[in-house]
This record gives structure tokens, C-alpha cells and sequence, in this order.
């Protein structure tokens, strides 16, 4: 399935970070443990991913969207997964939506300079591409 | 929920499945954030083994009975 592996590791300090929130206090993580874990996580998300895009051909879309992986989450058993990712989306589309107004009001101020310009309003906001600029989510490169 | 796994490297492992044609932002996100909330279950589910075993060290083998013994797990084998 994977053409580079190395490249489709998630980050080792991510991973710990989560593993050592989720046990209590004074637990260690053998370094086999967790990076048995971390591949598991891969292997997670692209199973998920191909369970998500099965939705999303059943809908005849070729844009796996947010509702695909919810359903995934159901088929794959995980379902009490499916209230913390909602409420997540929900911070997350609150996020993007005011990320978006505050561009869109730097460009109308500086559009503004420029003498007056119309400007095409961006109609498909909700599913970007995945072509489009990520927020900066990056986290440090691991090892 | 600090702990945040980027988003960048979550979208490589989408576009590694070649059936995928494009997947929308928020799919991303939802995957990564389900992606965490996986890692949290297994080191949890994992860790009750380490405890039979009276160890305060999670270790693979722990990580292998979890993977045997819960049901949602298989995909793992």
C-alpha cells in the first residue's frame, strides 16, 4: 500500500505527548510500545481513509468530506468516537469560518487602497481542497 | 486535548490510497483528530495489560493482547 513508509510515519512527539495524557501519572512507554503504536495510528487513518472514500463513492462524490469519515468511524465499531469528533468539527469549522472573515477583511481593506475593486465571492468554503493552504498546524519534524 | 498531530502528515497518508481522488479539509481534520483519539484508546486499552503484569511500563507485548483481544482491533492483525 505505502510507497515510502518513512513518509507516512506520524510524529514520534505527537504520539508520546498523547499516549502519556491519556495514562496516569508515572507510566512509561517502552520505546517498542510506542512506536507500535504510532504504526498503528497509520494504519488507523488509511484504513479509515478507504472505509471513508467507500461513503463517499456510494455518494457518487469524488471529494472524501467530513461526514464520510463519520461514517467510517460507525462501520469501522468506533462509534464513541462519533461525539468528541463532532464537537471538534464543530470548533473547527467556528475556527476556519473566523480565519475566513479575518482575511477577508485584510483583502477588503487593502483592496480599498486600491481604489475600489469588486471582489468574486468564494462560494465552495466549506470543503476546501486539498490543494489549499493548511493553517499552521505543523508540529516539529520527529527524530 | 493538547496534543495535536499535524495536519500535513495525516493528508499524506490519504493521498498514499490510490482510490482516493481528493478529500475536503475538514475530512483531514476529523481523520486526525480521530487518529488521536485512537492512539488515547489503544495506549489505554494496552495499559490494563501492563497492569496485570504489574509493570508501570507499557510494553509491546501489552500492545499485542489488546490488539488480540478487542474486537475493533482486528484491522490491526
Amino acid at each position: 500500500m505505502a510507497e515510502r513508509p518513512e513518509d507516512l510515519n506520524l510524529p514520534n512527539a505527537v504520539i508520546t505527548r498523547i499516549i502519556k495524557e491519556a495514562l496516569p501519572d508515572g507510566v512509561n512507554i517502552s520505546k517498542e510500545a510506542r512506536s507500535a503504536i504510532s504504526r498503528a495510528a497509520s494504519v488507523f487513518v488509511l484504513y479509515a481513509t478507504s472505509c471513508a472514500n467507500n461513503f463517499a463513492m456510494k455518494g457518487k462524490r469524488k471529494t472524501l468530506n467530513a461526514g464520510d469519515v463519520l461514517s467510517a468511524m460507525e462501520e469501522m465499531e468506533f462509534q464513541r468516537f462519533m461525539v468528541p469528533l463532532k464537537e471538534s468539527l464543530e470548533v473547527y469549522r467556528r475556527e476556519q469560518k473566523g480565519k475566513k472573515e479575518a482575511r477577508k477583511d485584510k483583502d477588503k481593506k487593502a483592496d480599498s487602497e486600491e481604489q475600489d475593486k469588486s471582489r468574486e465571492e468564494d462560494n465552495d468554503d466549506d470543503d476546501e481542497r486539498m490543494e489549499e493552504e493548511e493553517p499552521n498546524d505543523e508540529e516539529e519534524v520527529d527524530n | 486535548r493538547l496534543a495535536r498531530l499535524p495536519l500535513a502528515r495525516v493528508k499524506a497518508l490519504v493521498k498514499a490510497d490510490p482510490d482516493v481522488t481528493l478529500a475536503s479539509q475538514e475530512a483531514v481534520f476529523v481523520l486526525a483528530r480521530a487518529a488521536e483519539l485512537f492512539v488515547e484508546t489503544i495506549a489505554k486499552d494496552a495499559y490494563v495489560y501492563a497492569q496485570q503484569g504489574k509493570r508501570k511500563t507499557l510494553q509491546r507485548k501489552d500492545l499485542d493482547n489488546a490488539i488480540e483481544a478487542i474486537d475493533e482491533f482486528a484491522f490491526l492483525e
